[in-house]
């Protein structure tokens, strides 16, 4: 075959004007090329021309994006605001694709975040306010917040939509509840605990049905199983076999949707000591970490259920046992930490973060990390007092 | 037993024999093919260029189904990689003639590698001023549209 560079004499005649652009695709594949690209680039391609911008309103260019699978994970971080009770302000780390990163000074240890460290504030157009996120469960692109927090016990349910940064509220749950933590199993979100269990035994637990919308509610373990379910705040409720299991600070118990039955399956647990700071469940695995920086692991394979350290951080352990506030998210697949070091009454705007590629080896028995980076986050504010770390796919 | 051939004809009149299993790729030949078997299939909006393309891509797609010692199908992972290299080597404006030409023939697989390069090739540009140049794009905003969007966006750019 003759290739065109063998021809300069024709090429010349050849090089005019492009005879296709985007002027001339049906709206249906400049829509499909647009999911394609990153959403972060999406407020520079709403002002290349009239018509990216009404193909990307977030009604529009979502469902194509979902259609040709097209997915990010976004992070986003909640600051918890001093002086003003339930005041959030919410941020997104912002994805800079392209950006170019000066090298740290001087002694470097870990590999700067290469896809940009800063992040900016989501202005949420609707009222009322954007609620804190204490007990939050993510489903796909939306996150929900269920409940209330420690002392503040609520009904309430508001899913964020992180499509358009849109809040809606859910349905009620049926009574009130603080702290409840929440695990998501075949479409459907169980909601366990946070109020107290002789009150509310044959509701202790509600079910949300995303596809239908509704609650159910369902019995709990049985008033006169244990005492500390009464106000026990450090459960820990995760989903392994298609079973909800529910680890209190002596006891381990697993709920089977099946039949609704309740089971006691470990007695002095001890599976949440007072030494794990903060956990969250990645692909049916759990990690938490403890106060001395450890990253822990467990599978709920309910036999001997343990903490097993994730090897391979000692020189981010480092880092993570001076936090004094710790955060986990999955950032699609990865581990994202995130943390602060300030002591009490400093002033705070500085946020730390870590992510960490895992790797299961010697058939599962154990997980290696690796620091893919590790940067910090400046916010624009005076002083936050806590803050939140939340993930989804969109 | 011999393959069977068809006729696409290109814009310039050119005439391409291409073996109908390579060309049955698009969804459109396929139907033309069996609406009207023995007639050479005219494809007056594509230029030889591009219709020389669009056969290089079915050629390497195509799958063997006869179980022909001579077959071809490469692994997934060869097939990606190829097809990396195949769009990579086409230069902007031959690149949207190609998708067209995918979309126009419904070749769905063509149609998704071609839109994934533009897609990337839009991400590779800083600003909205690289994509239109780029791509030809006439900028139909007012001056106080564009702040319009700009405020409205409170994104950084």
């Amino acid at each position: 075959m003759i290739s065109e560079e063998g021809e300069p004499t024709q090429k010349k005649k050849k090089i005019p004007e492009p005879l296709s652009s985007f002027s001339s695709l049906p709206h249906e594949i400049t829509e499909n090329i647009l999911a394609r690209v990153s959403r972060w680039k999406y407020p520079c391609l709403s002002l290349v021309c009239k018509s990216f911008r009404s193909l990307l309103s977030p009604l529009e260019i979502y469902k194509t994006r979902s259609q040709i699978g097209v997915k990010e994970t976004c992070v986003y971080i909640c600051l918890e605001l001093p002086d003003q009770p339930c005041a959030s302000c919410w941020f997104s780390l912002w994805t800079k694709p392209n950006k170019k990163r000066n090298k740290r000074r001087g002694k470097t240890k870990f590999k700067r975040d290469s896809s940009g460290n800063s992040v900016v504030q989501i202005p949420f157009s609707s009222s009322p306010s954007a609620p804190l996120p204490y007990e939050t469960q993510t489903v796909g692109s939306e996150i929900y917040i269920i409940g209330g927090p420690d002392g503040e016990p609520s009904s309430s349910v508001r899913i964020l939509d992180c499509r358009s940064h849109t809040w809606r509220d859910g349905p009620n749950m049926t009574i009130d509840r603080e702290d409840a933590p929440t695990a998501l199993l075949d479409e459907k979100i169980y909601v366990v605990g946070g109020c107290n269990i002789d009150m509310y035994s044959t509701n202790w637990i509600e079910v949300f049905d995303i596809r239908t919308q509704s609650w159910t509610a369902l019995p709990g373990p049985g008033p006169d199983e244990d005492d500390e379910l009464v106000d026990d705040y450090r459960a820990l409720v995760n989903v392994f076999e298609g079973k909800i299991y529910l680890a209190t600070d002596e006891k381990d118990y697993a709920y089977d949707p099946k039949d609704g039955t309740w089971k006691l399956v470990k007695e002095k647990a001890s599976f949440v000591p007072d030494s794990v700071m903060f956990w969250c469940e990645m692909d049916n695995v759990l990690y938490c970490c403890t106060d001395l920086g450890y990253l822990m692991w467990s599978t709920s394979e309910i036999e001997g259920r343990e903490w097993r350290e994730i090897k391979g951080l000692d020189k981010l352990r480092k880092h993570l046992k001076t936090g004094k506030e710790i955060k986990m998210a999955n950032y699609g697949g990865m581990l994202l930490v995130m943390w602060h070091s300030y002591p009490d009454f400093c002033i705070r705007d500085k946020i730390w973060y870590a992510k960490i590629c895992l790797q299961s080896r010697c058939i599962g028995l154990e997980v290696w990390g690796r620091v893919e980076c590790v940067d910090m986050l400046t916010f624009p504010v005076e002083t936050y007092e806590s803050f939140y770390c939340l993930t989804a796919s969109v | 037993m011999s393959k069977k051939m068809i006729v696409l004809k290109s814009s310039e009149g050119v005439s391409f024999v291409v073996e109908e299993a390579v060309a049955r790729q698009s969804k459109i030949i396929s139907f033309l093919v069996e609406e009207f078997p023995d007639r050479e299939l005219p494809l007056t909006n594509m230029t030889s260029e591009i219709l020389r393309k669009t056969i290089e891509y079915c050629k390497k797609h195509v799958v063997e189904d006869d179980g022909g010692g001579d077959s071809s199908s490469s692994s997934s992972g060869d097939l990606k990689e190829w097809d990396v290299k195949f769009v990579a080597e086409i230069d902007q404006p031959r690149l949207m003639d190609l998708l067209m030409a995918a979309n126009y023939l419904d070749i769905p697989s063509l149609l998704d590698v071609t839109c994934q390069k533009v897609a990337d090739t839009i991400a590779a540009c800083n600003d909205e001023k690289e994509i239109r140049a780029t791509f030809n794009i006439e900028n139909d905003f007012t001056e106080e549209e564009v702040e319009a969007i700009r405020m409205e966006n409170q994104y950084p750019i």
